[in-house]
């Protein structure tokens, strides 16, 4: 039954981990895409 | 615990809190208004320009698909039924995410911009059409409305009617300003907010309620009885039926117009697939967090941490009660976010279905971009006025909502499915359009026969339709209406091919 406190855990650990190295690529990506130009329309 | 009755939430709030919820909306206002004007053509506005790459996928995918049914009522299941939560309701749908993750590459290589479109080229005007109303339908998106209208109203203290209101016109205000880019980065925004506090409530509550041994104590004396369907995966009130339909309405996924709008607006056919591949942990973990903590909820009221709230609020009070003072103003924000980023994406989706899809065809062919672009325009205020008066007319926005996921697959997923993966059989126009039809009629007459002839079973919250046949009484729900109708969809197609083949086969008759 102690497996459950991991799986509760993990679970969070997933859902701050994940979506922040998600976000901060994002971030990354969104700053080439304004340098270029090809933020909000097709840049041409 | 049967002296106790479920009570009403109310939340307070400190000056952070309030801080960290108006710099939220502002923000999502500015987004709109930074994308305003920064189109150039139609793809821009509806497609981001086609240049979606991975993280901006992931985030828009992830929080698109999870609104408020997620949170409330994965969440409410924990709360009265346990882990089944997850394992029971949510697990098909992490299947089908990455069974979606190998299929999406072939969509984006379409290069349409709506299913609709593929669906219009294939079997012509008539299936793109009814293709197009039956996306309509579906992503009128009332329950969205009415839950940023319930968070609203929590926070602000305003009439329910006017936080559905002042959310939709906060949602409507930067899709109509900024299209997909707009809805795609306040997307990305809403993911991060909803996915990493819901984590740390996790992680939070767990630990405060103390693990899995106090979980269990209180549990007991919860339920007053052994405990342990709450931990067992098949646990609760399934029957094998039950988990047929609501696996059946899973196949959603498969043709979930917002989710193809994103497929469509990739960069790249691999951007999409990788971003699907990613996406499904954190998809999976989001539902078994929300089930998680609905059990952390039932178990709490057992320990009379907290006194017991209505089953659908059940994640709303413990992160309440267990998120540090100040931290609140960051969970509700991500709560409305939760709401907005699949409003704001089926607001899109259905304006282009109105005017892409429908309007455009049929009567003004030669549209320019800039027109199309103004008129999808309209089109989002139009949707949001249909959603938002749905919201009130439905008195039962659950069964609403599985009329729609039916009229969906049952109209979309067989010609569609075929149109891009069975080269050998889409060059059959009558065929598609015989399953379109059959598809979204025989969805309507079905739902009007089961709301019109059947009762709501307060015991298993649907319409049921008793019907007596040769002395035997069989239970039709209206869950039923995919497994009931798809193999007339089928039959409709293979009859269509049948009679084309047999016109091409007259001389004289010129097939396709």
């Amino acid at each position: 039954m102690q497996g459950w406190d991991v799986v509760a855990y993990l679970t969070g650990v997933v859902l701050i981990v994940g979506p922040t190295a998600v976000f901060v690529a994002y971030l990354l990506e969104l700053r080439r895409l304004s340098r270029r130009g090809e933020l909000g329309g097709s840049g041409r | 615990m049967e002296d106790t009755v479920p009570r009403e939430l109310s939340i307070q709030l400190n000056a952070v809190d309030w801080v960290v919820i108006l710099a939220y909306i502002a923000l999502m206002l500015y987004v709109g208004y930074y994308f305003h004007r920064r189109h150039k053509s139609f793809d821009d506005y509806f497609l981001a320009s086609k240049g979606m790459t991975t993280p901006l996928l992931v985030a828009t995918l992830v929080s698109t698909f999870f609104g408020l049914d997620t949170l409330f009522g994965t969440s409410e299941i924990g709360f009265m039924e346990g882990v089944v939560g997850f394992f029971g309701y949510a697990l098909v749908y992490t299947v089908l995410y990455v069974v979606m993750a190998f299929l999406a590459p072939r969509f984006r290589q379409m290069e349409g911009r709506t299913f609709s479109d593929i669906i219009g080229d294939t079997y012509g005007k008539g299936a793109r059409v009814i293709a197009a109303c039956c996306s309509f339908l579906y992503s009128t998106n009332s329950m969205e409305m009415m839950g940023m209208g319930f968070i609203f109203t929590l926070v602000f203290g305003v009439p329910f009617w006017v936080g559905v209101l002042a959310s939709a016109v906060i949602v409507v205000a930067y899709t109509y300003a900024g299209g997909l880019w707009a809805d795609a980065v306040t997307d990305t925004l809403q993911f991060f907010f909803m996915t990493v506090t819901l984590g740390a409530a996790l992680i939070l509550g767990w630990r405060d309620v103390g693990g899995i041994a106090n979980i269990w104590a209180g549990l007991e004396a919860y339920v007053g009885e052994d405990p342990s369907y709450y931990l067992h995966p098949l646990g609760g009130y399934l029957t094998p039926g039950l988990i047929a339909a609501y696996g059946l309405t899973a196949l959603a996924v498969l043709c979930e117009p917002a989710f193809l709008q994103r497929i469509f607006a990739a960069r790249s056919p691999r951007a999409v697939r990788n971003a699907l591949l990613i996406g499904t942990p954190i998809w999976a973990s989001y539902e078994l967090a929300c089930t998680l903590l609905g059990l952390v909820a039932a178990a709490a009221v057992g320990l009379g941490m907290i006194v017991e709230p209505h089953p659908n609020q059940a994640l709303l009070m413990v992160v309440s009660h267990y998120i540090p003072a100040g931290f609140i103003g960051f969970f509700l924000a991500s709560v409305l976010a939760a709401s907005m980023s699949t409003a704001d994406s089926y607001l899109l989706v259905s304006a282009g279905n109105l005017v892409y899809d429908i309007y455009r065809p049929l009567l003004r062919p030669g549209l320019d971009d800039r027109s199309l672009i103004r008129l999808t325009r309209y089109g989002i205020l139009v949707s949001a006025v249909v959603s938002v008066a749905l919201a009130f007319v439905f008195e039962r926005i659950m069964g609403l909502w599985v009329f729609q996921a039916s009229v969906l697959i049952n109209t979309v997923l067989v010609p569609l499915y075929i149109a891009v993966f069975v080269p050998a059989l889409r060059r059959f126009r009558l065929a598609g359009t015989l399953a379109t039809a059959v598809g979204f009629f025989g969805t309507v007459i079905f739902y009007v026969l089961v709301t019109t002839l059947g009762s709501f079973s307060e015991d298993w919250a649907t319409m049921i339709w008793e019907i007596t046949l040769l002395g035997r009484t069989f239970e039709v729900w209206q869950e039923y209406g995919i497994f009931l109708i798809i193999p007339f969809v089928l039959l409709a197609y293979l009859v269509g091919v049948a009679l084309e083949w047999r016109r091409r086969a007259v001389p004289g008759v010129q097939g396709r």
